[in-house]
């Protein structure tokens, strides 16, 4: 008598809350989920294939472009890959101001991370609050590379130029303020229980089938699993300083909501840190001009904001540029874990768990 | 630069063009142009202005055989199905034979520690001087538990099926579409292998290295105008 | 002569004042829920059009007036055109029972004063309740005859709350009632001039009231049915020019009469602050003045707060709401007894 069908439902590419150019194909039994199959794609501009015909230097512009909202951790970890291939070794003072960049990088993710996903949930102020503190750090870009957004930090060997004068200011500044200000976006959210109701138990994704869809990042160390490669496979000053690991063991939004909020936390004390701890001595190792890397192949991985950001590279040894250049974007790989996240839950919620796993279209498509 | 002065066909000019860009680097920074402190790895730069197309010596990455325990321990555990392995810049690289047995080793290798599946990342070895086959296929594993990455390297000819190992991790769905998608890589035992970022009628696997940046583009768009006139 | 004067000269006059006054103040509402949450939200605002952006109000019902009419290819036409008025018609006729203030001459030129509701029902809290729930037709309809289905899962979610939400809202009001023991809006006023406020007694009613009014009104965090993020606009997604312009109005109208409510039923209506009345301030002045705290707090709230998930706003509604609203009228009905 009564039949009950599954409708579809799109959902983007054009949506207010997908995040960039992501399209789901929702299969909906009343309000709840059964199945959803992401479409990518949308933003493809074949950064691989563009990589092969450039030299070294203009790919790392092409870097920039993938994760945009964190620019400089891609170009981080494009650049350790060809220090990786290259063998060169990297003065103590570049690798100091690298960790710094990149960690204000980091925050600037997390920032913007926080706006759009409380506003995704409604929370519409901490949205402007979260932006407000994201212009300090994207002021400091500036006066370090020139671009706000896109940055193209780092060369092969160290930095492009020395430490500007007044950027020691600008980070003590905002080292100061910081702290006052997460404590409003805590005050406003992670007691809150609107909050609590609309991201806990809601995407919830246990360690082992984490680990098993390749999850990384936050998105993993919600589900209690402690792989952070800043701790396990040690790069630039990582190292040397002080800090802790963020890791709940939700496995759901809220958890690693507090993951991200924890991750900010240390980011401000590794800048700190970085900053107190500064070394003198050259900014950058002497290095060719046109860059030749041996022939040969190399994989080098580091913790972007969004996860496992890893770049495979393929040298042939003659040319100037990549023979193979691949990128793993964390998002790309995070966005399978929508499907086990998802499903059983209502429509409501598929916001809420894009928001959480911080998908940026820029490397999932490349 | 005496080659300029020759009278060429368009196509040489470009790729002479495309040289000349390459070669002007050297001239510009000669000036200031310093040996590398630290370990200077392209004797070819040394050399001033090349009169004739250069013949620089080309610098291979270090090989190595496998020393640590972990890897000695990964090894005994595979046999004789490791048809090949090497550690260089600090990266341990298994080589296996593409086939039936394929997957099962992948599971061997799953068990024995290696729960995290990175990447898998193909590449188009026809330019590549030295290369046996024109493909293959990196997997980029990572042992959660004991903190060890390892590359195990599939080479394949054109139009051999790779079995998949999305059974074994679930990350490999994404990767291995991606690997199908831009280079043409079959992966057989899978289903919904189709393509992710290209769109579905898109015709060619742009990765390859015949084809350039700019091949299938046009070839699409007119089929997409043709349609959509057909359409309407 | 009296009786045309008591009967149509004295009401008509009342009611074009009151409507006037009514519209005015939701133009004005649309400017200050933009200035105040801008404020909140560490930003200005609209600062171009008048100094401080005050003109904005007129800027906006100017674009609203002069938009095309788009109606969709597929929409039932007649309820399409209907819907608008539906919801802004019955928004506009709770006014006519609500008490700006206690008697008034209007200035001396009547000899006899008469009260500043445009009709003082004896009925009169019972009759708003009544008019304020045929608002939600306009609703449902508008979803329905966009013929598309973003406003219809809109107008579904928001026809559920808001029926979902009227009867903790009016099982709210029955503490009141029974306290002031009438439904006439003066009487529940003067009821409370001779003793406490019923905020006081009725606190637990209070708080209930002013979640459910919340919800009633469409608004954060209870305001789902519209969220942007998933549901582009929901029911009024397909509406544009004056037929939105109704759906807006309508809102703030409606956030308008469930704060008078509030302030008559627990506020006190237009009696002033208990030692404060040495100050002469008129009787509407506090009317007004109560009027725009509750105003002020739904913008805080949406200011402040995420919103609730559908499910979970349909379970706080009746699995917490109802019951609250429940006892408290036993406890109220056992201690008037």
């Amino acid at each position: 008598m009564f039949k009950s069908e599954v409708i579809e439902l799109n959902m983007g590419p054009q949506h207010p809350s997908t995040h960039g150019v992501l399209r789901l194909k929702l299969k909906l039994d009343g309000e709840s989920i059964v199945d959803v199959s992401p479409e990518v794609g949308y933003l493809h501009r074949g950064v691989e294939k563009l990589a092969e015909n450039f030299t070294y230097l203009q790919t790392l512009n092409l870097t920039d472009r993938l994760d945009y909202v964190a620019a400089i951790s891609n170009n981080l970890g494009y650049i350790e890959t060809l220090e990786k291939l290259g063998e060169v070794e990297v003065p103590r003072k570049a690798k100091y101001f690298r960790t710094l960049m990149t960690e204000l990088g980091r925050l600037s993710s997390h920032l913007l991370w926080l706006a759009t996903h409380a506003l995704d949930i409604g929370a519409m102020t901490v949205f402007l609050y979260a932006f407000r503190e994201r212009e300090f750090i994207l002021d400091m870009f500036e006066m370090v590379t020139g671009g706000r957004l896109l940055t193209t930090a780092f060369r092969y060997g160290g930095l492009k130029d020395d430490i500007p004068e007044g950027f020691e200011r600008l980070v003590r500044d905002f080292i100061k303020i910081f702290p006052g200000r997460l404590a409003d976006y805590e005050a406003l959210l992670t007691k809150n229980r609107i909050w609590m109701k609309r991201t806990k138990q809601v995407g919830v994704i246990s360690a082992e089938e984490a680990i098993n869809f390749g999850l990384s990042g936050p998105v993993i160390r919600g589900s209690g699993v402690r792989f952070d490669i800043r701790k396990a496979e040690p790069y630039e000053a990582y190292g040397e300083l002080d800090w802790e690991m963020a890791v709940q063991d939700g496995c759901d939004t809220y958890a690693r909501y507090l993951v991200r909020l924890e991750e900010m936390r240390q980011s401000l004390r590794i800048v700190e840190q970085a900053l107190d701890g500064m070394p003198e001595g050259d900014f950058c190792t002497k290095v060719p001009n046109v860059l030749k890397l041996p022939k040969g192949e190399v994989y080098h991985s580091i913790e972007a904001p969004k996860g496992e950001l890893g770049y495979y590279l393929i040298s042939d040894g003659k040319g100037t540029g990549p023979y193979r250049l691949k990128v793993r974007g964390p998002s790309f790989v995070n966005l399978q874990g929508l499907k086990p996240m998802v499903t059983g839950h209502l429509v409501a919620d598929v916001v809420a768990i894009i928001g959480t796993l911080d998908v940026v279209l820029g490397e999932v498509d490349r | 630069m005496t080659e300029e002065k020759k009278t060429k066909t368009p196509e040489e000019q470009v790729a002479s063009l495309k040289e000349g860009m390459k070669k002007t680097e050297p001239e510009k920074t000669e000036p200031e142009k310093t040996p590398a402190a630290s370990k200077a790895e392209n004797p070819a730069e040394a050399k001033p202005k090349p009169a004739g197309p250069p013949k620089p010596t080309i610098v291979e990455q270090e090989h190595t055989p496998a020393s640590e325990d972990w890897q000695k321990k990964l090894l005994d555990a595979l046999g004789d199905k490791a048809t090949g392995n090497h550690v260089a810049s600090g990266e341990f690289t298994i080589v296996l034979e593409n086939g039936a047995a394929f997957p099962e080793t992948m599971a061997l290798i799953h068990e024995n520690g290696y729960d995290y599946l990175s990447d898998i990342s193909s590449v188009d070895y026809s330019k590549y001087e030295g290369a046996q086959k024109r493909f293959a296929l990196s997997y980029h594993l990572y042992s959660v538990a004991g903190n060890h990455r390892l590359r195990v390297k599939v080479f394949l000819e054109d139009g051999e099926a790779v079995p998949s190992v999305m059974h074994i991790w679930a990350t490999a769905d994404f990767h291995e579409r991606e690997a199908f998608d831009l280079m043409g890589i079959v992966f057989s035992g899978r289903e919904g292998l189709r393509r992710i970022l290209l769109p579905e009628d898109w015709i060619g696997h742009p990765l390859r290295k015949e084809l350039s940046k700019n091949d299938g583009n046009a070839a699409y768009t007119a089929r997409l105008v043709r349609k959509v006139r057909e359409d309407a | 002569m009296d009786y045309t004067m008591i009967y149509i000269v004295i009401p008509t006059v009342k009611i074009l004042i009151v409507f006037t006054v009514v519209l005015l103040s939701v133009l004005v509402m649309t400017y200050a829920e933009r200035k105040v949450i801008a404020f909140m939200q560490v930003r200005l605002g609209p600062m171009r059009v008048g100094p401080w952006g005050l003109l904005q109000p007129i800027a906006d019902a100017l674009k609203l007036f002069s938009k095309e009419d788009i109606v969709p290819t597929m929409a039932d036409k007649l309820v399409y055109f209907l819907a608008p008025t539906l919801a802004i018609v019955p928004a506009l006729l709770t006014f006519v029972a609500i008490p700006f203030g206690d008697e008034t001459t209007f200035f001396g030129l009547l000899k006899h004063s008469t009260s500043m509701a445009i009709s003082d029902l004896n009925i009169g809290l019972l009759y708003i309740l009544a008019i304020s729930s045929v608002g939600i037709y306009g609703i449902l309809l508008g979803g329905w005859s966009s013929n598309s289905k973003y406003p219809l899962l809109g107008a579904l979610r928001s026809a559920a709350q808001i029926v979902s939400y009227e009867i903790p809202l009016t099982l709210a009001l029955v503490g009141p009632i029974l306290l002031a023991n009438t439904l006439s809006m003066k009487g529940i006023v003067e009821a409370q001039s001779k003793g406490l406020w019923f905020i006081i007694p009725q606190f637990f009613a209070f708080l209930v009231y002013m979640a459910c009014a919340v919800a009633e009104t469409n608004r954060a965090p209870y305001d789902l049915p519209e969220a942007e993020q998933e549901l582009v606009a929901g029911f009024h997604t397909e509406y544009s020019g004056m037929k939105f312009a109704f759906f807006y109005l309508a809102e703030y109208a409606n956030m308008i009469v469930v704060s008078a409510i509030a302030t008559v039923v627990f506020l006190g209506g237009w009696l002033p602050v208990p030692g404060l009345a040495f100050l002469h301030i008129p009787a509407i002045i506090w009317f007004a003045l109560k009027l725009a705290f509750f105003l002020f707090i739904f913008l805080w709230l949406r200011a402040t707060y995420p919103r609730y998930r559908y499910d979970q706003l349909m379970a706080i509604g009746w699995k917490f709401f109802i019951p609250v609203a429940l006892i408290n009228i036993f406890v109220t009905a056992l201690l008037v007894l």
